[in-house]
């Protein structure tokens, strides 16, 4: 049994080469479930292509005031360094639930119980995961302020309740105009969005509670978090709820960005329709322990079915962009492709992904794949460094 | 008609009328009565001016009107003098009446008394205390009759010269009457006392009993005649309070027929004036209505309208978006089918272009097969014939050498017989042999002659035939050769002409496939915005009271992560730093469009 490799370099043939073990395999023993032998025939030989001699280690800097912000359809991360000087990673599900106040009678017990509530307005809203423990007592269904990516249009209570959950998340400025980045998604290519409203509502709930809001765009975060020994030249690839995010960047620069409105959510979706099973289940199952290149059932086929048809729609858009665009850089050096989010975090994404990497053709080199350390914090932690390159 | 002519009038009423309260008149007895209203009768005087000024506007002078409102005015100041006399005189009699009727029953209390002092005296007949009391109250009697008297002597004289002329009738008949009543009585009381006196019998019951029943009689009719008085009072006020309108509608017709005499006189200015004033103001008042009303209609039509636009509008935009993404998926499609059409343009061309090289090099090969097989045949009869030749010159070269190597060997086996027989049958036989060799030679000369000719025939002949097959071979060879260049120049001017074609028409096609791929890939400029503080103040519009949690009480779910970003920033100002140093030095790092 072999675990799920992290990292896959290509060779000048465009054959894998030495995939690099998963650091927590651990994972899948906390899930239940052993990792499954891997069904791709990769040289066990520790040659490594060397794309370019290692850059010598930058100078300790002192970070400044500053935080991170990474609004997902999912999730929200808010980051910054503590005290001691280390990054503490605050996390809190992008959902609410409105109880009828009568229900409650007593809100000191709601604080014993470690329900995070609002009242505003004269009603009453649970936010955050206690939602959905709290959704299935009221026999509702938890609300979400975002849908693939943007702030949800249909929801009216969505701005008031990402105030709360990101002032929940940053609390109080520790400077007057403390800055913030957060993360925005690029336009979708297959989805009629912008991000001109999303943006400006966060960066005006941000400035309301008296931070300096600086946006920026999701996948350059990963860019930035996650390729700094390649001079930042590289693609990162965020893999979200509600949409993957995509950015060529060449040194910090981004030079072609792009979204796609499919994420995590997509794929419990078709899972769950052809399945016939609700979404709910779709979901746990996904989050089992499901090894992409060893599906252990039918619907675990199923996941594997929709995640490469994902990867590829996702490769294949990226050639085209790479086709369509006039302005891309010519990389002379095969760059690296690094992947996060929690969409990625699935058993043999990185082998699907270099699968499929090596089949699409891109126009450019591509020396290898890997996901990123601690892919569920790397967005929000490239928010953290562009908010501090401004302090 | 100026509403300052009809001001007076309510100085002339309420100059004529009186104020009483309520309770009074309910002490005149009164339950119901007619309330004339000054405003009211002002109105109606006013009504009937306008009413017949405006039937007879065109025909009524402003002094007529004058004349008509003042005469209407008097007019009505007399009705109003009578009907306020009429009242004062009813209000009077009725007060009369009231008294009469006060006095009447005093009357009739004392002849109740008196009855019962006849009762007295009849028990006590010739008792000169009942006389005398009997005298006593006769004598109240008067003076209750006299006080009457005194007492309608105090009502105005005004009033009396008309009411005592009835009243003083009717009191003075009533007063005969009373007076004669009390002297029958009188008479009766001293009939009875006489009777009294007379007799004391029966017949006093009876004669008491006649009185009484005369008496009774005599109130009977009295109270029947007042009965009738006053029914005939009422009757008469009555009478006068709906003479009232009487004389109003009396008036109103004399006004009409005063307003009718001056029908032909002619209208002043001022009527026309007052008139245009009126039909102004009606007019205003209509069209002030009518306008109302279609303002309201106009307001509710561009609400309509308003509705309709914006109904409109969002149609249209949803229309506009829709032609937008259609006329795009149609423009996709249009490139799509036209570089199709292209491409399959170009592919056909290319086919033809390679069949017609196909076909020329066919031809020509066919031409040049056909040739070479022509020549390899003519080669073949010509190598043929030559070697015929050559096999006919090897074969007469031969048979010659063998035929000299013959006579060689002839001679020399004749030597050998001349030499080894001796010479006998030599010199002849060698004269023979001689002769033999020497025709051998003359005929082997002769067959080497016709040889040689032979071939020097078969030679020039050869020759012949191979120049005339250079010669055809070349003159094959330029028609080849033209046949082909002809073919090559047409394959190459359909190859240009297509290339050309196909250069042009997959230009146009990249250019709008480009424009389109363009359109639909180019990058807005970017501009950020962010929601106004009136937005945001909008949204949390909420006071500290309707906007509080216990967030502040509970942790949030964190955890320290170990990959820090110290590096990735140093890198990244690292890098900065030589960004900025390349910049000063004037040396742009320039990567194929990417800054």
């Amino acid at each position: 049994m072999s675990a799920d490799p992290t990292s896959i370099r290509f060779d000048q043939a465009g054959t894998a080469v030495a995939p690099e073990a998963a650091p927590d395999a651990a994972t899948h023993a906390e899930n239940g479930r052993a990792p499954a032998a891997s069904a791709v025939s990769v040289a066990q030989s520790a040659a490594r292509v060397a794309i370019a001699p290692p850059a010598p280690p930058p100078p300790a800097v002192e970070p400044a005031l500053g935080r991170g912000l990474d609004v997902g359809t999912a999730n929200l991360l808010a980051v910054g360094e503590n005290a001691t000087g280390d990054l503490v990673v605050k996390r809190e599900r992008n959902a609410f639930l409105e109880i009828p106040a009568e229900f409650v009678g007593n809100r000191e017990m709601l604080t014993k119980l470690q329900v995070p509530y609002v009242n505003f307005k004269g009603r009453l809203f649970v936010l955050g995961d206690a939602s959905f423990h709290l959704a299935n007592m009221f026999g509702k269904d938890v609300r979400r302020p975002m849908s693939h990516g943007f702030l949800s249009p249909a929801e009216q209570d969505a701005i008031p309740m990402m105030r709360f959950i990101v002032h929940r998340l940053l609390g109080e400025p520790r400077a007057p105009d403390e800055p913030v980045c957060f993360c925005i998604p690029a336009a979708s290519i297959d989805k009629d969005n912008d991000t001109v409203y999303h943006e400006g509502i966060v960066s005006g709930i941000l400035r309301k509670l008296g931070y300096k809001p600086q946006p920026m765009n999701e996948a350059h975060a990963v860019v930035y978090s996650s390729l700094a020994e390649q001079d930042f030249t590289g693609i990162g690839v965020s893999c979200g709820g509600g949409m993957f995010n995509v950015c060529v960047a060449y040194k910090t620069i981004p030079a072609l960005t792009f979204s796609v409105a499919r994420g995590g959510d997509w794929i419990d979706d078709h899972v769950s329709r052809v399945m016939g099973v609700p979404r709910t289940r779709a979901t746990a199952i996904k989050e089992s322990g499901v090894h992409l290149m060893d599906p252990q059932s039918r619907e675990e086929e199923a996941v594997v079915l929709y995640y490469r048809n994902l990867i590829q729609y996702v490769l294949q858009n990226l050639k085209q962009r790479f086709a369509l665009a006039r302005d891309v850089p010519q990389f002379e050096e095969p760059i690296e492709v690094v992947v996060a989010g929690g969409t990625s975090l699935i058993g043999g994404f990185v082998e699907v992904f270099a699968e499929e990497l090596r089949k699409v053709d891109l126009p450019i080199p591509i020396s290898g794949v890997r996901r990123a350390d601690d892919a569920l914090s790397s967005v929000v932690r490239g928010c953290l460094i562009a908010a501090s390159l401004n302090t | 008609m100026p509403r300052t002519a009809l001001k007076g009038l309510g100085d002339a009423i309420r100059a004529n009328t009186e104020t009483k309260t309520l309770d009074e008149l309910r002490q005149e007895g009164r339950r119901t009565f007619r309330v004339v209203n000054g405003q009211k009768v002002m109105r109606i005087i006013e009504a009937i001016v306008d009413d017949v000024v405006a039937r007879e506007a065109g025909e009524i002078a402003g002094q007529d009107r004058e004349r008509i409102v003042d005469e209407t005015r008097r007019k009505f100041d007399r009705v109003l003098k009578m009907q306020n006399e009429q009242e004062r005189r009813i209000t009077e009699l009725r007060e009369q009446l009231r008294a009469a009727d006060s006095d009447a029953e005093r009357l009739r209390a004392d002849k109740t008394f008196l009855e019962s002092q006849v009762d007295a005296a009849k028990q006590t007949a010739g008792d000169s205390d009942a006389n005398r009391r009997l005298a006593r109250d006769l004598g109240r009697i008067k003076e209750s009759i006299d006080s009457l008297e005194r007492r309608t002597a105090d009502v105005d004289q005004t009033v009396m010269d008309r009411v005592l002329e009835h009243l003083a009738e009717r009191e003075a008949r009533q007063v005969l009457g009373l007076r004669d009543e009390l002297g029958q009585l009188q008479k009766r009381i001293e009939t009875v006392g006489r009777d009294a006196a007379a007799t004391r019998t029966e017949d006093i019951d009876a004669v008491v009993a006649r009185l009484v029943g005369m008496r009774a009689e005599e109130h009977r009719d009295l109270t029947h005649r007042l009965e009738r008085s006053l029914e005939s009072l009422r009757t008469r006020l009555d009478g006068l309070s709906e003479e009232l309108p009487q004389r109003d509608a009396l008036s109103e017709l004399d006004a009409r027929l005063d307003a009718l005499e001056h029908r032909a006189a002619r209208v002043p200015d001022d009527a026309f004036a007052e008139l245009g004033e009126r039909l102004d103001a009606r007019e205003d008042a209509q069209h002030k209505r009518i306008v109302g009303g279609v303002l309201r209609q106009l307001e509710a039509v561009a609400e309509s309208v308003r509705g309709l636009q914006e109904t409109s509008l969002a149609q249209r935009e949803e229309i506009l978006g829709d032609l937008d993404r259609r006329l795009e998926e149609r423009d996709h499609a249009h490139a799509q089918s036209w570089a199709d059409g292209l491409r399959h343009e170009v592919d056909t061309l290319r086919e033809a272009l390679s069949d017609a090289r196909t076909d020329a090099d066919a031809t020509a090969s066919a031409f040049a097969d056909s040739q070479a097989q022509r020549d390899l045949q003519l080669t073949a009869a010509f190598r043929q014939e030559l070697t015929a030749v050559r096999e006919r010159t090897d074969s007469l070269r031969d048979l010659q050498t063998r035929t000299a190597e013959a006579q060689t060997a002839a001679i020399g086996a004749l030597e050998q017989r001349i030499a080894g027989r001796g010479g006998l049958i030599g010199r002849t036989a060698v004269a023979n042999l001689q002769t033999e060799i020497e025709r051998l030679h003359e005929n082997a000369e002769v067959l080497e002659q016709r040889t040689a000719s032979a071939l020097a025939a078969v030679t020039e002949r050869l020759e012949a035939l191979a120049e005339s097959t250079a010669r055809h071979a070349e003159e094959q060879g330029t028609v080849l050769t033209a046949l082909r260049d002809e073919m090559t120049a047409a394959a190459q001017a359909t190859a240009e002409a297509g290339q050309t074609r196909f250069e042009s028409a997959l230009d146009q096609a990249l250019d709008k496939i480009t424009r389109t791929m363009e359109s639909a890939t180019a990058r807005p400029i970017e501009i950020t915005a962010e929601a106004t503080d009136v937005l945001l103040d909008k949204i949390f519009d909420a006071s500290d009271a309707e906007m509080s949690s216990n967030l502040a009480d509970l942790d949030v779910e964190e955890r320290k992560t170990s990959t820090g970003i110290r590096r990735h920033l140093g890198r990244l100002l690292e890098m900065r730093g030589a960004v900025s140093a390349n910049a000063v030095s004037a040396n742009a790092v320039s990567t194929n469009g990417v800054d």
